[in-house]
């Protein structure tokens, strides 16, 4: 290219210029106005995640009045179950880290164990915006969570108890380690642990700041799920047998599996006053506690498994 | 939730079903109907989080969904159902036909339905959804996907490709052509005069259906990573999608398509596009993504939907060729406002609710 032609790019050049230079340089210029001006294509398509939704099954549910508390693959999900032909979606927490193993609800406060050990306490004054307030690391797995009067009880390796005197706060009061336990329930003195595959653990909480294991019965199914108690028997859910395991432990020292609910098919057990409530298959089945060595089925909805 | 007042006679109440995962999707504005394996549910994608539950149904045997407000039609097992959705807390059936074989999936268009089952097309006529009438059938192994376009019917088949079938006389549908020389075709969308196609051999294949009894191929794509499943049209943009992925194909030259863009996806099952967002339907539930692509309703490709947008709207609808000239680089499918795939007057009312929206 001419050095005459680079001339014409500055002021002086262009007007001592020749007419077909100056020609040349009006129309890149022009091109170049027109490059500038001209809407620019869509040379790439870009692609934001903005909205993520579903995709987990329900792992956990707690309630309180008329507040649920559902935990979903890492969400925690507060539905407000006032009017409940219509449970009403509030508000979520994308707090879960791992596997939700429990859910239990008191007052304004809903704690949610993660099998890895950590223990999530939300604050639900709002509930459409629930908010984690306090994180406790238990340092080893949380298999299930329950709730009595101001302690809760924790599934883990063995037996945790927590002081819910300041709800905000829960603190260790005492543990009595032993097994790696998935299911917890406690009526007065005694708690109930089960395992996945080596029975059924009781411990005496009458000091919850030195709980002690004081029996054990090997004799129920694999896999249990789920326990209840009621007085000095507890109840069994197993994936291994299609139906209730039932243990004495009027001796606590000795439990006795005294025999079974058949063909109710389980998965977990909530026993309110004198009647105990089981879901699977059917959908929900009531039992009457008031013999409880031989609870009796006076209630059942049908409706597939929950 | 289950009353349990009186233990003896628990009665169920409630239910609030958990998008699990998500077979198909289909968008009416930014309210997206989604399958799961035993519901439909109605959920509002405007942007709250999490997405308002506006209704659902509780069905077995999904296969398919197709909305054109207020009515919505599910095929299930051997049923066409026809919902009104008015009200979507509350779909009220309108109308049931008994398919002649399992049904594979819908597609609503004006006032027919068009139904794919295990053995072919069958054509109802649902100008009266209370009473869905079965206008005729054309027997077809292998219908993936259908999409209609006036008189035509275009069918992904994996048997003989690209079927295309004339049903300008719905009683007695016509093969008017095909392509089978592309192999196994999963998906299809057309905007004449091109069709365009995924399947085996070729991940977008571009059809001219200038002529539909002589249909040609005129260009491929192939992307080194899938097969693809499910199409969705943009104009400038195929977008191409397998399982795990989304890919942005630039069909302004017909004869050579070119890679425009990709993404890595959860696993999908469907997708639908929802003005310049695309919506993912899955295993992992449901994925939105926001795009570059002009905003739904910006027709004169300013960035921005204004009064500006009204003129070359009307234009777009009234004279295609026009707007294209005077456009070049903008796509009349921006004024798809219903988010239906096709820019037609329904998107009239949607166009002037968005323009006159806070």
């Amino acid at each position: 290219m001419s050095r005459s032609f680079y001339t014409a790019w500055t002021w002086s050049g262009f007007r001592r210029g020749s007419r077909p230079q100056r020609r040349v340089a009006q129309r890149c210029i022009w091109l170049l106005f027109a490059a500038l001006a001209a809407p620019a294509a869509d040379a790439t398509v870009t692609f934001d995640e903005i909205m993520r939704w579903g995709g987990d099954p329900i792992s956990r549910v707690g309630a309180c009045g008329d507040l649920a508390c559902v935990a979903s693959g890492n969400l925690v999900m507060t539905f407000n179950i006032g009017a409940p032909d219509q449970p009403l979606l509030l508000g979520v927490a994308p707090i879960l880290s791992d596997y939700c193993s429990g859910v239990a609800v008191a007052g304004r406060y809903a704690y949610v164990g993660e099998n890895a050990g950590t223990l999530r306490v939300l604050d639900l004054a709002d509930p459409a915006n629930p908010v984690q307030v306090y994180v406790l690391d238990l340092g080893q797995p949380i298999g299930d969570i329950k709730l009595v009067g101001e302690r809760a009880y924790i599934a883990s390796t063995g037996l945790i108890i927590l002081d819910l005197s300041e709800p905000a706060w829960p603190a260790v009061m005492g543990s009595t380690p032993f097994e790696l336990t998935n299911a917890v329930d406690a009526d007065g003195d005694y708690a109930c642990l089960t395992t996945s595959d080596n029975g059924m653990g009781i411990v005496n909480v009458a000091n919850p700041y030195a709980p002690q294991l004081v029996g054990w019965c090997a004799d129920t199914p694999d896999y249990a799920t789920a326990v209840g108690v009621y007085g000095s028997f507890a109840y069994v859910c197993s994936q291994s047998f299609d139906g209730l395991s039932i243990i004495d432990f009027t001796s606590p020292e000795n439990p006795v599996l005294i025999g079974t609910v058949p063909s109710c098919y389980p998965y977990d057990v909530e026993i309110v006053g004198q009647l105990m409530f089981t879901d699977g298959s059917p959908a929900l089945a009531v039992f009457d506690l008031s013999n409880p060595a031989q609870p009796i089925r006076i209630g059942v909805l049908y409706g597939g498994e929950t | 939730m289950i009353d349990v007042t009186d233990p003896t006679q628990p009665v169920g109440l409630g239910y609030y079903p958990v998008l699990v995962s998500a077979d198909a999707v289909a968008l009416d504005g930014e309210r997206a109907y989604f399958l799961t394996d035993n519901w439909m549910q109605i959920l509002d994608l405007s942007g709250t989080y999490p997405p308002p539950l506006l209704g659902y149904l509780q069905l077995s045997y999904l296969h398919g969904v197709s909305v054109q407000a207020p009515l919505v039609a599910i095929v299930a097992s051997s049923y066409l159902r026809l919902y009104d959705v008015s009200n979507p807390a509350e779909p009220i059936l309108r109308g049931l036909l008994y398919l002649l074989d399992n049904s594979r999936g819908v597609t609503l268009a004006g006032e027919r339905a068009y139904v794919w089952t295990i053995e072919g097309l069958e054509i109802v006529d649902v100008a009266d959804p209370s009473a869905p009438v079965r206008l005729g059938t054309f027997a077809l192994d292998g219908i993936e996907e259908v999409q209609a376009s006036g008189n035509y019917v275009y069918a992904a088949t994996t048997t003989i490709g690209l079927a295309i079938l004339d049903v300008s006389n719905p009683m007695a549908p016509t093969l008017a052509g095909q392509v089978s020389a592309i192999g196994t075709a999963r998906a299809v969308r057309v905007q004449p005069p091109y069709a365009y196609v995924t399947g085996a051999l070729h991940d977008l294949i571009v059809v001219d259906i200038s002529v539909p009894t002589a249909p040609a191929i005129v260009g491929t794509y192939d992307s080194i990573w899938m097969s693809g499943r499910h199409l969705l049209l943009r104009d400038p943009y195929v977008f191409i999608a397998s399982l795990s992925r989304v890919e942005a194909v630039d069909v302004r030259v017909p004869t050579a398509p070119t890679g425009a863009g990709s993404l890595d996806a959860p696993s999908m099952d469907d997708l639908a596009m929802m003005g310049n967002r695309i919506v993912l339907a899955g295993y992992d539930g449901l994925t939105v993504y926001q795009t570059n692509l002009s905003p739904a309703g910006d027709l004169n490709c300013d960035g921005v939907v204004d009064f500006g947008d009204i003129n070359p709207f009307v234009l777009a609808l009234t004279d295609p060729a026009s707007y294209e000239s005077y456009f070049p680089e903008c796509s009349r499918y921006n004024g798809d406002l219903n988010f239906d795939g096709l820019f037609d007057f329904a998107d009239i009312n949607p166009f002037v609710a968005l323009l006159s929206g806070p």
